[in-house]
């Protein structure tokens, strides 16, 4: 079976959001486009600002079809970086922020970017000034290298031009760029507004990460698409006071998080009755597993009813696949699984089950068919081939099933990625990284599932010989390396490192790391009773 | 059962990849755990000391003398 999100009717208001943005600084130039850190940026100021700085990109040579490393948090720079790229016709790449310049450079190489585009001050750029200009790259800060865009002609984007590049973790543990069109773009946009009936006089509340598809689209995109207000945060996700604080302030409407902020906001915030939420209308869980305790308990603590929202979505689709209807609540089954919904307008999901779609209740691969579906990922044909079926379905590399009325359970998934945190890590990024710690000849990285409120983590088991790191202090010494390694990397630390003993990892014939099979021998217990782990004793 | 101090700071050490960790750190502030690293610690002294770890108690950990005081209470 099928289950169809029908039709996408109500035309756009704007062919972009970059031409919203445009439009609204010419019109509205006073209006607030969005609140941030309590000072409110009106069109006009984001609108100028984009217009500078994508002159001052031109000025230096970056423009048409090339691509541009986004490396700012959130706030105002980065919008202006995002749009000003966009206006210059060129294609920002957003990546992780607080990435260290090395990384940023290899970033740049892998996407071929011709610029990289930091905040104003930031002491990377010095860093690594000389080293990408001898590779021919340029490094912008946002605000300093803005110049005066007067008389400055922009060609308006056509539906067809790359919009961005999504860096994502792909199926198979590898990152991979996704890059859409502005029609795409536009196109989720429509179809997250239209199911769940979003208007202007809906105000936003995000902290999530705006380089990364669900702030990035949904939480940001969409709001200056519309018109509707936003209250941008910074991204901490240690603490959720600040995210309830701003939704009470504001009388915020809408928001979206994965379900550990929610959980976390269950475990941390103490005497919830202090926070007024009522305001919120909708109040969005996804790009995790959405758990049937955290909706209830974030309703009950809050003194809500029917406002969580569940929804499922991937980069590869822009972000927006499906989601439970606004208002409702959502749905349990007899297994405990929260469904997802059904899918938005303009999309089909189908459950891929032994090469064909399977029935009602079968569980096998999802697969999406959506205006909005990348064609491709970026460079890498040999793994776009394996990821359509049939007439124009993504496979998701998720596994889940339909029930007869076309509601998508999420149930697990094929593909090797990292869900931690709220945010999905390709693990072979990870490996690499391990991989150069001194002493360690192998490496690899899984998620499991192991405390109750911890959700998934990043577990890494690391292969040394005992001759190359002998004593418990050499062996602490490369641990704590390896966690401080990958917390620059990533942003965030892993539960568990442990160094095993050359041949611990479970491999196939030809040497490919078997991760699924890794992740239960973890879960299980299977590896520390099996002493072949060094460290921790 | 007395848990002995340098065993705390061991753990945080490891867990925290932190070369140089003392008693008087705060986890938040100076060490720089963030709240997923606080659950990740609280979850393995529970799980290498046999304990559990009373939610009001946790929520009162600042540093790793504090986290330390606590197990070696409960232990």
């Amino acid at each position: 079976m099928l289950s169809r999100g029908g039709p996408l009717p109500t035309p756009g208001p704007f062919p972009t959001p970059l031409d919203a943005l445009v439009h609204r600084a010419r019109t509205s130039p006073d209006a607030a486009a969005f609140l941030f850190e309590g000072r409110s940026w009106t069109y006009g100021e984001i609108g100028l600002g984009v217009d500078r700085f994508a002159a001052g990109l031109l000025r230096r040579g970056i423009g048409t079809g090339h691509r541009a490393v986004l490396a700012v948090p959130n706030g105002p720079e980065f919008y202006v970086a995002f749009f000003g790229a966009q206006r210059a016709g060129a294609v920002p790449v957003p990546v992780f922020p607080a990435a260290s310049g090395e990384r940023l450079l290899t970033l740049a190489r892998r996407c071929e970017a011709r610029a990289i585009l930091l905040p104003s001050g930031s002491p990377v750029a010095a860093e690594i000034g000389p080293a990408a200009r001898a590779e021919g790259r340029l490094v912008f800060e946002v605000g300093r290298d803005a110049t005066d865009a007067g008389g400055t002609a922009f060609a308006a984007p056509r539906p067809e031009d790359l919009a961005y590049i999504q860096y994502t973790s792909g199926s198979t543990g590898q990152p991979k760029g996704v890059p859409h069109p502005h029609g795409h773009l536009t196109c989720n946009v429509r179809q997250m507004v239209e199911a769940m009936e979003i208007t202007p006089e809906d105000v936003f509340v995000s902290w999530l990460p705006a380089y990364h598809d669900m702030g990035l689209v949904f939480m940001t995109l969409v709001p200056l698409y519309l018109g509707a207000r936003l209250v941008l945060l910074r991204t901490e996700l240690g603490r959720p006071e600040r995210w309830l604080e701003a939704v009470a302030a504001h009388r915020g409407t809408l928001v979206a998080a994965p379900d550990f902020a929610y959980r976390m906001c269950l475990r941390y915030v103490r005497r919830p009755e202090r926070f007024d939420l009522r305001s919120l209308r909708l109040a969005l869980n996804a790009s995790e597993t959405v758990r049937a305790s955290t909706v209830a308990g974030f309703e009950s603590a809050f003194g809500l009813r029917k406002v969580v929202t569940a929804g499922y979505g991937l980069a590869e689709a822009t972000v927006g696949v499906s989601t439970s209807p606004a208002g409702e609540g959502v749905t349990v089954d007899g297994e405990g699984r929260v469904s997802v919904g059904r899918p938005l307008p303009g999309i089909d999901v189908g459950i891929l089950r032994e090469g064909v779609l399977a029935g009602a209740g079968e569980i096998g691969e999802v697969v999406v068919r959506s205006p909005a579906n990348m064609t491709g990922y970026l460079g890498s044909p040999a793994e776009t081939g394996d990821l359509f079926w049939g007439d124009g379905f993504l496979r998701t590399g998720d596994l889940g099933a339909l029930d007869a009325s076309g509601n998508l359970t999420i149930t697990g998934r094929i593909k090797e990625v990292i869900k931690s945190g709220g945010r999905t890590l390709a693990p072979a990024e990870l490996e690499e990284v391990v991989e150069a710690v001194p002493g360690i000849r192998a490496a690899a990285a899984v998620g499991v599932e192991t405390g109750d409120f911890e959700g998934e983590q990043v577990w890494v088991v690391a292969e040394v010989r005992p001759q190359d790191l002998p004593g418990a202090a050499e062996q602490e010494r490369a641990s704590i390396e390896v966690t401080d390694r990958l917390h620059r990397l990533i942003g965030s630390r892993p539960a568990r490192v442990l160094l095993t003993r050359p041949g611990t990892i479970p491999r196939t014939a030809n040497g490919k790391v078997q991760r699924a099979r890794l992740r239960e021998q973890v879960r299980d217990g299977a590896l520390a009773g099996s002493g072949r782990v060094l460290f921790p004793e | 059962m007395a848990v002995p101090k340098e065993d705390v700071v061991r753990i945080v050490r490891i867990l925290l990849g932190k070369a140089q960790v003392r008693e008087s750190d705060r986890l938040l502030e100076d060490l720089g755990a963030e709240s997923a690293d606080l659950a990740n610690l609280v979850a393995a002294v529970e799980e290498k000391y046999g304990v559990r770890l009373p939610e009001a108690e946790i929520a009162r950990i600042r540093t790793v003398a504090d986290l330390h005081a606590l197990v070696d209470r409960l232990a």
